[in-house]
């Protein structure tokens, strides 16, 4: 057995006809189908409902209770101007999102400014950045005439150490290096040969912590111009909506 | 249980030729199918069941004789016609629920009214204005012409550079139907069609 809502739509009994009331208001119809569309009618509450909306509607236009109300505009009108500030206001939010998850975010206030300013400096992570327990990757500028490089990374009490080396500017913290979540660690970089830098000057200190507080701190520490464009994108989605609204 | 199909067209071209009798085939074929549709809209408790059963079949009979013509297929004719009834009940019961069941005795239900007959004055109008604001400009500007009838259905006819003014009431009708379509969704269609097995 089926049960079924009944607050669905009024279906005509027999399409083949219902399609045809229409002729009904031709003022030459011949009597046989005017007499077959009637009954039909009379059977169907969907033609039923169709026909009386039509009387009711031209009723209440003559009789002036339902005001001639203006033509709704083109779809080149308000709802163009809707849809592009829509279809504007998606494509800003997109790529402030894009910016914040792929661009590195601003260091924090303070010495990393200026730390290793013009001799070299981490790029990624930047100074403060929160990024994933387990692996994660360096990146600085590059020394000119060094051969190598070494990275030392420490946690604040001295009880991690990591030393890697390489011969380009990134490398790359293995996961079983041991990066605790929710820590605070700093990375020492060093080239060779070891006058090329002076000693413990180029460093970075960042912090691990899970996906989401990677997240945040990115949303939080967001190039401003990234914070502009989201903020953009919002004001035209609001706009699109009230725009679609009237 | 299937249908005798040609039993039952045999019995309706007799019935619409006055054989009385013949109704009785046709209501006994497709009682099944109708008592079927009904029982699957409406609750085992439901009073109303057997009559919508009783009512459907006797307006199929009204309707072969008024009409003189067999349907292209008489059992969806009348399982729609009973859903149809179903829904009406239902939307009857559904606006006066509120209302005290003294005040509605003698007056109950009516299935066979117009879906527009349930609704109140304000609230057709009001959906009207709704329904008619919705439409495109052009079928707003031709129900507009058509109704105030300041224009002649001719004078409409040339300006659409039409050959035939069938034309523009075909369009109308087209128009009209985004009208009831709107009526439907709004008002008697908030539900879509839903089927669980028992």
């Amino acid at each position: 057995m089926t049960t079924e809502h009944p607050g669905t739509a009024f279906e005509c009994v027999d399409p083949s006809v219902g399609d045809e009331i229409w002729r009904l208001d031709l003022p030459a119809i011949d009597a046989a189908s005017r007499h077959v569309l009637e009954a039909h009618v009379s059977v169907c509450h969907a033609c039923r409902l169709h026909r009386d909306l039509d009387t009711r509607t031209g009723r209440l236009v003559r009789d002036g209770e339902l005001e001639p109300v203006a033509a709704p505009p083109a779809a080149t009108g308000t709802s163009g101007v809707a849809r592009a500030a829509g279809v504007a206001a998606a494509l800003a939010i997109a790529a402030s999102m894009v910016g914040v998850l792929f661009l590195p975010p601003r260091p924090s206030e303070g010495v990393m400014t200026v730390r290793g300013e013009g001799e070299a400096r981490f790029t990624r992570p930047v100074e403060g950045e929160v990024v994933t327990a387990g692996a994660c990757r360096l990146s600085w500028t590059e020394v000119p005439g060094a051969s190598s490089y070494e990275v030392r990374v420490t946690d604040r009490e001295g009880a991690f150490a990591w030393t890697g080396t390489t011969d380009r500017n990134r490398i790359d913290v293995p996961a079983d290096a041991g990066l605790a979540g929710d820590a605070d660690y700093k990375a020492v970089l060093s080239a060779r040969p070891l006058d090329l830098l002076p000693p413990g000057r180029t460093s970075v200190a960042f912090r691990t912590g899970t996906s989401a507080a990677v997240a945040a701190h990115r949303l939080r520490r967001a190039q401003p111009w990234l914070h502009g464009l989201g903020l953009a994108g919002l004001c035209l989605g609001v706009f699109a909506l009230v725009r679609r609204r009237d | 249980m299937t249908l005798d199909r040609d039993n039952l067209k045999h019995d309706i071209a007799a019935y619409v030729s006055g054989d009385d009798a013949a109704g009785r085939g046709v209501c006994a074929t497709l009682d099944a199918a109708v008592r079927q549709a009904v029982y699957g809209f409406l609750p085992p408790d439901d009073p109303d069941r057997d009559d919508i059963v009783q009512d459907t079949l006797l307006t199929l009979l009204q309707y072969l004789r008024a009409s003189e013509v067999c349907p292209d297929n008489p059992e969806a004719f009348a399982v729609t016609s009973a859903r149809n009834r179903c829904r009406n009940l239902y939307h009857w019961r559904k606006l006066r629920q509120n209302v005290d069941i003294d005040e509605m005795a003698g007056r109950l239900p009516c299935p066979d009214a117009s879906p527009l007959d349930l609704l109140d004055d304000r609230e057709t109008r009001d959906l009207l204005v709704e329904a008619l604001a919705s439409l495109d400009p052009e079928c707003h500007k031709l129900l507009l012409d058509v109704y105030l009838e300041e224009k002649t259905i001719e004078s409409m006819r040339r300006e659409a550079g039409l050959t035939s003014v069938q034309g523009i009431y075909h369009r109308k009708n087209i128009c009209l139907k985004k009208i009831t379509k709107f009526f439907n969704r709004r008002r008697f269609g908030g539900r879509t069609t839903r089927r669980t097995r028992r």
